[in-house]
């Protein structure tokens, strides 16, 4: 039976967005714009989201963290967006410590949690993606080779984001040859991986430039060694242990186009009633007014989804498939909304002192990452509706 | 030291112009889409009360509002901020009730909730910015009042309180208790509250009472008109006239932008 959606939220979740919007209004379009400008990192804002405890919102009491659940997670990562801000930044330091707290040892749990919460640690970097292997994540070729007390790991890595701002990175790595498994998805490995050693010891880290502030790399492993007791869980288990992390991933990020989403609506509306030209407000024209509200609705729709999702998620109900169509709706709906506000703004949309071409890129990267609308479908289309597979 | 901090929810004053309403049958601001948010310098005189608590320690601080449920809101944000104890007086009558009828009904809640040291108030609300609240409540209490301190401490058994005036600060020693009406000023900006304690603030209790439960006239402070009545509100119309000052030379034209301007000084 369907969990129903809870359409009036509770008096709490809006006060966490209250609390939210008040720390997100001492970052103003200018602090973004600039940041944006310099491809700089808002070490500032950074500071303030986690001095006030929103990173470690998941992250249970026991471990210093707010104990939160992805609903609460997700709304947070909303109204940074939609306020105008790039939750991108810091995101991952959300989810990523997931994988720890799900399959973790308790010593490693008591380890790194605590200081991952007060933000001495930053974990927000998750080494998968591979040059010749995207989303066909089992065919990854960084090896990891016990050799002792140490796995030695060679290999490369691509799309790795926020490495320069983290201190340690989660890393998948294929510790059995795919031709000695039963399941290729078999003989994968997760590992703790100390940042500022490996980059002292046959880690290089290249940036790629992108066309948004968003710092993301090109990974080479030389031989980095990793001790074993930074390997989470057991070995040849982590392409499942990465897996189920997707799924808060997934609702997060939708939180994330759902709050561009209603600053893109928000700052359309605002134009097309100060406009004036021939005499009156441009919203007065339909040809202005309707996309503009299409674009609410499907935004609206898309936050319905994300509810959802998020909140079989906090139930410990399966919730892979309404994360996905959450992810999937809130992304398409917050590109429709950039460009319905790029088409309301006219000239003024190009313009960088009104913020929506910033958001622009910004946002159009929810509809490649962490998951490509294609996959997305292809898996509504095999796994929800029983089509043939089709990769 | 056992503080008293009375707080009042407005409609967020940061709506913008365009889409403010007033009601003129009402006589009162219409909502609208705005928020409702603590007053600001409620929360000024919160965050003063949380740096006393945190240089003496042993310290309760409660909060204290009378005004519709929806103050609730602004009494669990103050609790997030590290408030001890809240208690809403729940104003089911006239919506915008007088200044003296907020200070009978706030001193009859502070006495019931009993024995405050000192009691911290705004200096006045962003909404109708009357700023006499504060000493009709120390009227009422029969308390001496310091109206616009910007900084409170406790020395020797004292509070010494500075007050912001037109010509610098006046440093006054005060022995407790008594009301003080709080200023904004770069030390007392509103902490902001971590998550957990955002969510811890709806776990804890809060007080809730109507003026029936005070022991004062219910029907008077229902009717709200014990001192003052708003007779007509409006929104004050602005009005752009464009000038050209004209003149063969720049002197010409300084001199007639001179004449101009006296004119209209003159006039005012």
């Amino acid at each position: 039976m369907e969990t129903s959606v809870q359409v009036v939220e509770a008096p709490v979740l809006t006060a966490l967005r209250s609390r939210v919007r008040e720390l997100c209004a001492k970052y103003p379009d200018e602090y973004w714009r600039k940041i944006d400008s310099q491809k700089g990192y808002p070490v500032d804002f950074v500071n303030a989201l986690t001095e006030s405890g929103y990173l470690a919102a998941m992250i249970p009491e026991k471990y210093d963290g707010a104990g939160l659940g992805l609903l609460e997670s997700s709304i947070i990562l909303e109204e940074i967006n939609r306020s105008g801000g790039n939750a991108t930044a810091a995101h991952a330091q959300m989810y990523t410590m997931g994988t720890l707290l799900r399959h973790g040892s308790e010593e490693q749990k008591m380890r790194f949690l605590p200081r991952i919460a007060s933000g001495e640690l930053r974990l927000q970097a998750f080494g998968v993606t591979e040059p010749d292997c995207g989303s066909d994540t089992t065919k990854l070729k960084t090896k990891a080779v016990r050799k002792g007390d140490k796995y030695v790991i060679n290999g490369q890595k691509v799309f790795i984001s926020r490495v320069q701002h983290s201190d340690w990175m989660i890393l998948l790595a294929r510790t059995t040859p795919i031709d000695q498994v039963k399941k290729r998805s078999e003989g994968l490995s997760v590992f703790m991986v100390d940042l500022h050693h490996a980059i002292a010891n046959g880690l290089t880290v290249r940036p790629i430039p992108t066309m948004m502030n968003h710092e993301t790399n090109e990974l080479f492993l030389q031989d980095v060694e990793v001790p074993v007791e930074n390997l989470i869980g057991e070995e040849g288990k982590g392409f499942k242990y990465i897996l189920d992390g997707m799924i808060a991933e997934r609702t997060m990020v939708a939180g994330e186009a759902i709050g561009d989403g209603y600053w893109f609506v928000n700052r359309a509306v605002k134009y097309a009633n100060e406009r004036v030209v021939f005499d009156r407000p441009i919203g007065k024209n339909q040809g202005i007014a309707f996309p503009i509200a299409q674009a609410y609705a499907h935004v609206r729709a898309a936050d319905l989804m994300r509810f959802d999702a998020a909140q079989k998620f906090d139930a410990g109900i399966p919730a892979g498939t309404e994360a996905n169509l959450a992810k999937h709706l809130a992304a398409e709906a917050s590109w429709e909304a950039a460009d319905v506000a790029m088409q309301t703004l006219g000239g003024y949309g190009v313009a960088e002192e009104y913020d929506v071409e910033r958001k622009f890129r910004e946002t159009r990267l929810f509809r490649i990452a962490p998951l490509s609308t294609n996959l997305i479908l292809s898996y509504i289309a095999e796994h929800v509706l029983g089509l043939p597979r089709s990769y | 030291m056992n503080i008293l901090v009375c707080m009042k929810q407005i409609i967020d004053p940061e709506v913008p112009v365009r889409d403010f309403r007033i009601d003129p049958v009402k006589r009162q601001a219409e909502r609208g889409s705005a928020n409702l948010v603590p007053n600001i310098f409620c929360e000024n005189a919160l965050e003063t009360a949380l740096k006393l608590r945190d240089l003496i320690g042993s310290s309760k601080i409660t909060v204290l509002s009378y005004g519709a449920a929806t103050a609730e809101e602004s009494l669990r944000k103050a609790l997030a901020m590290k408030a001890d104890a809240a208690a809403l007086v729940v104003n089911d009558g006239n919506p915008n009730p007088d200044p003296l009828t907020v200070a009978r009904v706030l001193a009859a809640a502070a006495q019931k909730l009993g024995g405050f040291d000192l009691i911290l108030l705004g200096r006045e609300a962003g909404d109708w910015g009357s700023g006499q609240t504060g000493g009709l409540l120390a009227e009422e209490l029969g308390l001496p009042c310091i109206a616009f301190a910007d900084n409170v401490a406790a020395v020797d058994g004292k509070l010494r309180v500075r007050r912001q005036t037109e010509w610098g600060w006046e440093l006054s020693e005060a022995v407790p208790p008594i009301v003080i009406t709080i200023t904004n000023c770069e030390a007392n900006v509103p902490r902001l509250p971590k998550v957990r304690d955002v969510m811890m603030s709806y776990r804890q209790p809060l007080t809730k009472w109507t003026v029936d439960d005070l022991g004062i006239d219910a029907a008077a402070a229902r009717a709200g008109d014990a001192y003052y009545e708003v007779t007509e509100l409006s929104i004050p119309q602005k009005e752009s006239v464009c000038d050209f000052v004209t003149g063969e030379t720049l002197d010409e034209q300084v001199e007639m932008l001179a004449r101009r301007l006296t004119a209209i000084t003159g006039a005012l």
